[in-house]
Order: structure tokens, then C-alpha cells, then sequence
């Protein structure tokens, strides 16, 4: 698979700040990759780097075999952009922002209806800007940048402000867009959407690139343990000194039937089984691996 | 129309829909035909004893002051934002994805405003110049339609000059500000300091015996050259015939030196937009 987006030791530095430092990363076709980072982390600062915004101090970008700058901008691909502030022209109706942005982008402008329908505006196609509440903007800014269908999205902060059922469009577009062929570049603080829908991550962490992997890769590479919460048939002080003494509990913590501990992945089993040998039924139990937010916090804590 | 120029067009057109109906136009187009008509009809009623429109020398004339006081601010008031309020809304993302450069999206509205420009500057004195000419007469109807012209340049100068200002800031009011500075130079500080150089230099001049005709040396005339303001006003004196300007400042040199107080800032505007960081 060829590389779609490929940063060499990209670097902006703003008068003092290094917001990025030395980024080297490679996106490939087709691929959903998810760009994370505490506040600050120097995310926006790549992604405007990437869309010809902002002038690197140092290194490059590339975007389809072109080199982007500030004068050519990203010209050459097909590419749809949802920026992280964007204050929508206010005097145009939705379907008035989508049908210039049609225009703007030489496509067809057949997909407007369309557009607005899958992003739950179809009632307020035909209103000002300007009237729209927050969601309803963000709503909108997401369906401008599908249109023409791109070969790249780049989506910065894309659930900002949206509901809970606009949260799963979001993850919806993005996988019906990787379905179609396209590449996805996405930054999000919604963790579980991103390690639903993300093929790749990378964590960025005061402007440099900490890791980039898939994230089973990284859960299994740092061990992140897992919780389980256990319901027993009676009360947990029957099994506290035996779990405790065990080497495969990393953590205990009871309270009248229940208990949550945590262990390796692959404990999980043989704990249960160690519950049982005490003579206290297992009436129920959940187990959560470690997640991506625990991933993510290990990175960002600077722990690493 | 190839396919850059079809998204240009969709740019400059956006920029005319949403200025077109901005008030300040509007209140300059109908200043425009109001004070001319009006001054045209009733101006010097005391000498001439009776109301009625005249003719296109007395309309140029009051319709200088006019243009350069009005349109320049209109101009400023038009383009101030144009470049900084994408910028600041982050709508200049969008409208790169558009593959158009940076350059051809500045210059893209400076198409659109130009023609809100046209509408309000041109329309205006051609409503004008039209009442005149059938309540009075078309003679010098020529000379008027060269200080339409003129005018509209002088205008887009100003416009050219708002531009500049909004691609090099990163904030509206400082675009604004800016747009008000240059406004103020060039209607009233560059003039006094000529003015204070005239003095200066050849004393203070003899108001008195009316001899305005050879009140200015050579200098002050290529001096002016640097105010699009007095250049403009220059013209006017030429499709006049007032005063001894130098021969090499005939009407297409200060055309020429118009077009390029509109050209320098756009280009410069334009080198400048494309290395920012947005
Ligand atoms: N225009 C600017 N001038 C000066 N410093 C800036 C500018 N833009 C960003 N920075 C700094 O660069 C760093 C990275 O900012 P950036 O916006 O890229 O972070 P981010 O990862 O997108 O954060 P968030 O999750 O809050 O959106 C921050 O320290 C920020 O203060
Ligand atoms: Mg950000």
C-alpha cells in the first residue's frame, strides 16, 4: 500500500513554541488513522500544516506524490477538510454553503440534498446559517467536506459539539468512507470512536509523535492490564486474603458482593477458577481490556 | 470557461451577492445621484437667480470632492474584511480545498468587489449623468464619462489598498484600522504636507490675486503622483483644462499611474497572502 499523506521531520515552531517537533509519519490508502494528544499536542498545528496553512519551520509533507505549501496549497488531490474552528458564512442557508462549496470544488452539485439528509439537516437546508445552533454547524461543516466524495478526509475534531446520535454518523461517514477507498486522517478526543473505527494510531505529546501502531498492538505491547468486576455469591472478604496473595492481581478492591481486580489478559480465567477453589460462586462478571484511553492516558501522564 | 476559472468566477460571484446589498453601497449610489442631481439644480441659485440642472463641467465638479471623500471610504468598507474574516472564521480551509491558490482566491475577490464597486460608483454617476443630459445637455458628456472612469479606478485604488490591508493582518479591526489610516493619509496628511512643502519651499501663495492657474511648481504635480488621491484629482483638472499641469501628465499617464496604485497593492497583497501563516 502506497503512502497517501508522508510527513518528514516536520517541524513548526511559533515564536518560541515548538508545537511540532521532527514528525515523521506515513498514512497509506485506505486507511483510517487516528491522531491523538493531550491539549496542546501540536494536532491542529499538522493537520493546517497539511492543508498548506501554516509554513513549516522545518521538513516537509506530502500529499499524493505532491509537496505541499503555502502557495499551492493542497491542490493537488481530492481532499475534504473539516477544521477544528470554523465559522460558517452566516448570510447562506445550509443548502446555499453546500452549493458554493459545490461550485468552489467543481463537483456536481446533485449530491447537496443528498448531503444534507445523511447529516440530519434536510429540515434546515433551506435556513440561514447564521440561526443554526452549535451541532447543527458542526453538522453541516462535516457534510461540506464530503462532497465530491474526496480521496482523503481530514477531519479535525470532528464530534466537537455534536449529540450522541451525531457522534455515530461521524463513525458511520467514516467507515462508509474507507468502504468506498478513500483514507481518513482523524483527530478526536472521543477515544472510543477512535479505537472503534481506527485502523492505526498515533499519539502526539507536546509536538512529538510517541507512537504509531494499531490498538491491539499497543494494549498488548504495554501491557495495559485488565479490570474485571466479579459478582460473588457472598461477600468479598471471603476471598480477599487469597486474591491478594496472589501474584496474578495487580489490584483489589471489594466492597460487600462485588470485587474489581485487575490482571493480565490472560489470568482472566484462572482467577475466576481461584474464586471458585475458595468456595464462593461466580454469580456474574464484565471484563474490560485495556482500552485506548488507557493507552492513550499512560502516553500523555509522560509515564512512558 | 475552464474549470479554475469557473471556481474564481464562484468566489468573485459569492463576494458581489454578499456586498451588493451591503448598506454602504447602497447609501454611496444614491448619494451619489442625489448630490449631484440636487447641486446640479439648486447649487448657486444666488448668482444664477434660478434653479435648474446644469450642465457636466459644474457636475465633475462637485462630484471630485465627492469621490474622493465617499468612494474611498465605500472602497474600504467593502474590502476591509474580505481576506482576514475567512481567515479568522477558518473558512480559508474551505475554500483551499478548492485546489485554487491562494493568489487566485484574493484576486477571485477582487473581482467580486469590483463589480460591487462598479454597481455603486458607475451606476451612480451614470443615473446622474443621464438626467443631466437630457435636462440640460450631452455637451462635455465625454469629458464626464472619462471622470466616471477615473473615479471608478480611483475607487478600485482604494479597494485594491482595503485588500492589502486584510491580507496582511490577522485580525478584522486591524484590517480596519489600517483601511482608516490609509484613508486619512491620503485624504488629508499627504495634502497638508505638500501643502507645508509649498510653503516652505515658494512661500506662502498669493490667494488673493486669484492667479491659482500658475500657483503650483512642477514638483508639486509629480509629487502628487505619490497620493492616489491627488492623482485622481489631477485627472480631473486635466479633463477640465484647470491649471498648468506638465505636458507628460496627460490623461492616459495619470490613467497609467491609477492602474498602477491599483495594481502594486494587489500584487503586493498577493505575494504577502501566500506566505502567512493562516
Ligand atoms: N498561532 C499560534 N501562535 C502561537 N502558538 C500557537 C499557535 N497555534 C498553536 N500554538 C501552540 O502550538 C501548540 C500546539 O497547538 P495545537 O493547536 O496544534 O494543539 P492541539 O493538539 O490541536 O490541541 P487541542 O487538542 O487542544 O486541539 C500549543 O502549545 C499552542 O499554544
Ligand atoms: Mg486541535
Amino acid at each position: 500500500m502506497s503512502g497517501v499523506i508522508k510527513f518528514r521531520n516536520l517541524t513548526k515552531i511559533y515564536d518560541g513554541i515548538t508545537a511540532v517537533d521532527s514528525l515523521n509519519l506515513e498514512v497509506k490508502k485506505g486507511e483510517i488513522f487516528g491522531f491523538l494528544g493531550p491539549n496542546g499536542a501540536g494536532k491542529t498545528t499538522t493537520i493546517k500544516a497539511m492543508m498548506g496553512l501554516l509554513k513549516p519551520t522545518k521538513g516537509s509533507i506530502v500529499v499524493n506524490g505532491e509537496k505541499i505549501s503555502t502557495s499551492a496549497g493542497i491542490s493537488s488531490s481530492s481532499v475534504g477538510y473539516l477544521p477544528e474552528v470554523l465559522d460558517l458564512w452566516d448570510n447562506l442557508s445550509g443548502e446555499e454553503t453546500l452549493r458554493f462549496m459545490s461550485d468552489l470544488k467543481g463537483v456536481s452539485r446533485s449530491e447537496v440534498e443528498k448531503l444534507l439528509h445523511k447529516v440530519g439537516l434536510s429540515r434546515a437546508g433551506d435556513r440561514k446559517v447564521k440561526g443554526y445552533s452549535k451541532g447543527m454547524r458542526q453538522r453541516l461543516a462535516l457534510a461540506q467536506s464530503l462532497l465530491g466524495k474526496p480521496d482523503l478526509l481530514i477531519l479535525d475534531e470532528p464530534s466537537t459539539g455534536l449529540d450522541p446520535s451525531g457522534v455515530a454518523m461521524v463513525k458511520n461517514i467514516i467507515r462508509e468512507h474507507v468502504d468506498r477507498g478513500g483514507t481518513v486522517f482523524l483527530s478526536s478526543h472521543i477515544l472510543p470512536v477512535v479505537e472503534e473505527v481506527a485502523h492505526r494510531v498515533g499519539i502526539i505529546v507536546e509536538g512529538k509523535l510517541r507512537t504509531v501502531d494499531s490498538v491491539s498492538n499497543l494494549r498488548d505491547q504495554l501491557q495495559i492490564p485488565t479490570k474485571m468486576n466479579i459478582l460473588l455469591s457472598s461477600n468479598h472478604k471471603k476471598v480477599e486474603k487469597y486474591l491478594r496473595k496472589s501474584p496474578m492481581i495487580k489490584s483489589y478492591s471489594g466492597s460487600k458482593n462485588m470485587l474489581t481486580v485487575t490482571c493480565n489478559k490472560n489470568d482472566k480465567k484462572d482467577i475466576l477458577d481461584l474464586i471458585e477453589e475458595c468456595g464462593v460462586d461466580v454469580v456474574d462478571f464484565d471484563i474490560k481490556e485495556g482500552s485506548l484511553e488507557d493507552i492513550f492516558l499512560s502516553f500523555s501522564r509522560g509515564d512512558m | 470557461m475552464n474549470s479554475k476559472n469557473k471556481k474564481v468566477m464562484a468566489i468573485a460571484k459569492k463576494e458581489f451577492m454578499n456586498n451588493v446589498r451591503n448598506k454602504w453601497v447602497f447609501i454611496l449610489g444614491i448619494i451619489f445621484v442625489g448630490t449631484i442631481l440636487l447641486t446640479s439644480a439648486y447649487g448657486g441659485m444666488e448668482t444664477r437667480g434660478e434653479a435648474g440642472i446644469r450642465g457636466f463641467e459644474f457636475t465633475i465638479n462637485i462630484g471630485t470632492s465627492m469621490v474622493l471623500l465617499l468612494s474611498s471610504v465605500v472602497a474600504i468598507m467593502v474590502g476591509y474584511k474580505t481576506v482576514v474574516e475567512e481567515v479568522e472564521d477558518g473558512n480559508i480551509g474551505l475554500l483551499l480545498t478548492s485546489e485554487l491558490k491562494r493568489k487566485e482566491i484574493v484576486t477571485a475577490k477582487f473581482i467580486g468587489l469590483s463589480a460591487v464597486i462598479a454597481s455603486a460608483i458607475i451606476g451612480g454617476l451614470a443615473i446622474g449623468g443621464l438626467v443631466i443630459g437630457f435636462a440640460a445637455s450631452f455637451e462635455g458628456a465625454l469629458d464626464y464619462l472619462y471622470f466616471m472612469i477615473l473615479s471608478f479606478l480611483f475607487s478600485l485604488v482604494f479597494l485594491s489598498l482595503a485588500i492589502l490591508m486584510s491580507s496582511m493582518v490577522k485580525k478584522k479591526s486591524h484590517a480596519l484600522a489600517g483601511g482608516i489610516f490609509l484613508w486619512l493619509f491620503f485624504n488629508i496628511i499627504y495634502e497638508l504636507v505638500l501643502f507645508g512643502l509649498l510653503v516652505a519651499r515658494e512661500g506662502m501663495p498669493d490667494f488673493a490675486e486669484g492667479n491659482f492657474e500658475f500657483l503650483f511648481p512642477e514638483w508639486y504635480w509629480f509629487a502628487s503622483l505619490l497620493s492616489p488621491n491627488e492623482t485622481f484629482w489631477m485627472g480631473v483638472n486635466v479633463i477640465l483644462g484647470r491649471y498648468n499641469l506638465p505636458d507628460i501628465l496627460s490623461l492616459p499617464v495619470i490613467t497609467v499611474i491609477l492602474l498602477l496604485w491599483i495594481i502594486v497593492p494587489l500584487v503586493l497583497s498577493l505575494f504577502i497572502f501566500e506566505k502567512k501563516d493562516l
